[in-house]
């Protein structure tokens, strides 16, 4: 019988989270290598759970593409020294892009069966270079942008889904198209709450110190390229289209980094922290996006249904913040609503009105999304999942949600598909 | 012993003879588009090859200006979300739209199509196109 309830309550103890950039290029990234990058991350969290390496039981690593953009498996061999946890149980997993969304799903089951006490999930990845062949791991040369998505669409089925021609951004615009068949917007209005979106999202990554990508608002880049009204900016050439609807700024920018969370039960957590955020739901479903007719996805239906059924919630009364995955800004529109922080057909203008912004009512992806804080494959989700716990700490200097958010929905979508959503409570 | 067979192979060799085939579920009558062991609806694995009607409804499309490397050769390209007269959905390529008309085709949907086999290096493959 599915019982959707832990045997064990589990809370978040301690996050950590590099900067996101480019390990060729970065001041504070240049010349590591995935060790550094995965260390710092998960000392981080190690040092924000007031714990060291000799209490942590067991620890996950999310690495999605290792083989491609590293040239490397046993991604828990690679990192075990250095974190501390030689003969110790490592595992590396992956779920595409939701990877340390799921990885928190590990180490929470891994707690709330009782065989563990403390553990550690993290995620890295390096999409913007790789190792030269034969060489030791600092030695990188760029990849290309076209190589690495010609690499990740590894992550479609390659069968049936691949060989039809398949457009990553067909992601975006079907459900798009459908969203606004559905509720009568037209394609215009769409394409405003894409922009806005979009606008909205580099507001939240000028203030987000990990997010090394970008240091100033759309508004400011327009104006430096001679336009008045960022409107315009968004739909000019600078913009160029990717698909029928889907524009350049509505997708992802590619980054390397890390992330790293960790998880105990609760009746201990007050042992770490004073600030635990309990793990109260999650859920998982997968597909394959043909089968997908509607603007909501019935895959992130059934993974946001298992979350609050779990969590014991009403989506429409009782989050204060949701990340959706925004590697293209359509989910802001089409999952906010499939995961009930809308009602049905009334996302994109609340987006329009600024609703979503970290000042709004209704506050989405502080991080500065997949956008402009960036996409680093299976390293994003626990990003995404350590500004969640960083906002309800209330720790987000001039992007701090006010006030702090008491309950939190991390939803994640990986290449192939897998979704994975999970609801976090701040700890009374 | 389960009875299993090519599928992924079968269904493309039914290609190379003009045939667009499908498998349906000898227990509950749906079908499954492209071929898989299991039925969807009642999870039974007694499954028979069938041709399909090709008839399908494009709802959804794309313009894939960039495509994958295997792929430039067709770019830039319509790419669309086909459901099926006998259920399933499927996205392929989509042929036969005239690409400065894409907001008559947005507004026209959804829209009439029917299976095409397209020849590719080594083999061919499924696409639709819309029907007059």
């Amino acid at each position: 019988m599915l019982t959707y309830e832990l045997k064990r309550p589990v809370s978040i103890i301690g996050v950590g989270c590099t900067p996101f950039g480019n390990v060729l290029e970065t001041p504070e990234l240049k010349g590591m290598t995935e060790r550094e990058l995965f260390a710092w991350a998960a000392i981080e969290a190690m040092e924000d759970a007031g714990l060291e390496a000799s209490e942590v039981d067991a620890f996950y690593i999310a690495h999605c593409m290792p083989e491609t953009l590293s040239h490397q498996f046993s991604s828990f061999a690679m990192v075990a020294d250095w974190i501390g946890m030689r003969n110790k149980p490592g595992f590396h997993h992956e779920t595409a892009c939701s990877s340390t969304n799921t990885g928190l799903r590990h180490a929470v089951l891994d707690v709330a069966s009782g065989v563990y006490d403390v553990v550690l999930s993290g995620g890295i990845e390096t999409t913007n270079s790789h190792p030269m062949e034969g060489k030791p791991a600092h030695m990188r040369e760029p990849l290309s942008n076209a190589e690495l998505w010609y690499r990740t669409n590894y992550g479609a089925d390659q069968a049936y889904w691949y060989p039809g021609g398949m457009a990553v951004s067909a992601l975006c615009d079907f459900a798009l198209m459908g969203y606004a068949k559905k509720y009568g917007v037209s394609l215009k209005d769409i394409e405003r709450a894409l922009n806005a979106a979009s606008i909205a999202n580099r507001r939240n990554a000028v203030r987000n110190p990990l997010a090394t990508i970008t240091t100033k608002e759309l508004a400011d880049e327009a104006r430096e390229h001679g336009f008045s009204d960022v409107n315009d900016y968004m739909t000019s050439d600078f913009n160029p289209k990717l698909g029928t609807i889907m524009r350049a700024f509505h997708a992802a920018t590619v980054v390397d980094g890390a992330s790293a969370l960790i998880v105990c039960a609760t009746d201990i957590a007050k042992n770490f922290t004073d600030a635990p955020i309990d793990v109260i739901g999650f859920g998982s479903a997968v597909t394959i996006p043909y089968h997908e007719t509607e603007a909501q996805w019935e895959v992130e239906k059934s993974a946001f249904d298992q979350a609050y059924r779990m969590a014991k919630i009403n989506p429409y009364r009782d989050i204060d913040y949701m990340h959706v995955h925004d590697c293209m800004l359509n989910t802001h529109i089409t999952s906010t609503e499939t995961g009930g922080y809308f009602r049905p057909g009334t996302s994109w203008k609340a987006i329009l009105e600024g609703r979503t912004a970290f000042d709004g009512d209704k506050p989405i992806s502080t991080t500065g999304g997949r956008t402009w804080m960036g996409h680093a494959w299976s390293a994003s989700a626990g990003a995404e999942i350590a500004e969640a716990v960083r906002q309800m700490r209330g720790l987000c200097g001039d992007r701090q949600i006010d006030p702090a958010p008491e309950v939190s929905v991390i939803e994640n979508i990986g290449h192939g598909i897998h979704v994975n959503v999970s609801v976090l409570r701040a700890h009374v | 012993m389960v009875k299993m067979q090519p599928y992924v192979k079968n269904w493309y060799d039914f290609f190379e003879e003009g045939k667009v085939m499908g498998l349906k579920c000898n227990r509950c009558g749906s079908y499954e588009f492209p071929p898989v062991a299991t039925c969807h609806n009642c999870f039974g694995t007694d499954l028979s090859w069938v041709e399909m009607s090709g008839r399908g409804k494009l709802v959804a499309f794309t313009l894939n200006p960039y495509p994958d490397p295997p792929f430039a050769e067709y770019a830039p390209f319509i790419y669309g979300e086909v459901v099926l007269e006998e259920g399933p959905a499927y996205a392929t390529m989509i042929l036969g739209v005239d690409l400065d008309k894409q907001e008559e085709l947005y507004e026209r949907l959804p829209v009439d199509v029917t299976a095409v086999i397209q020849q590719r290096d080594g083999y061919k493959f499924i696409a639709f196109e819309p029907v007059g």
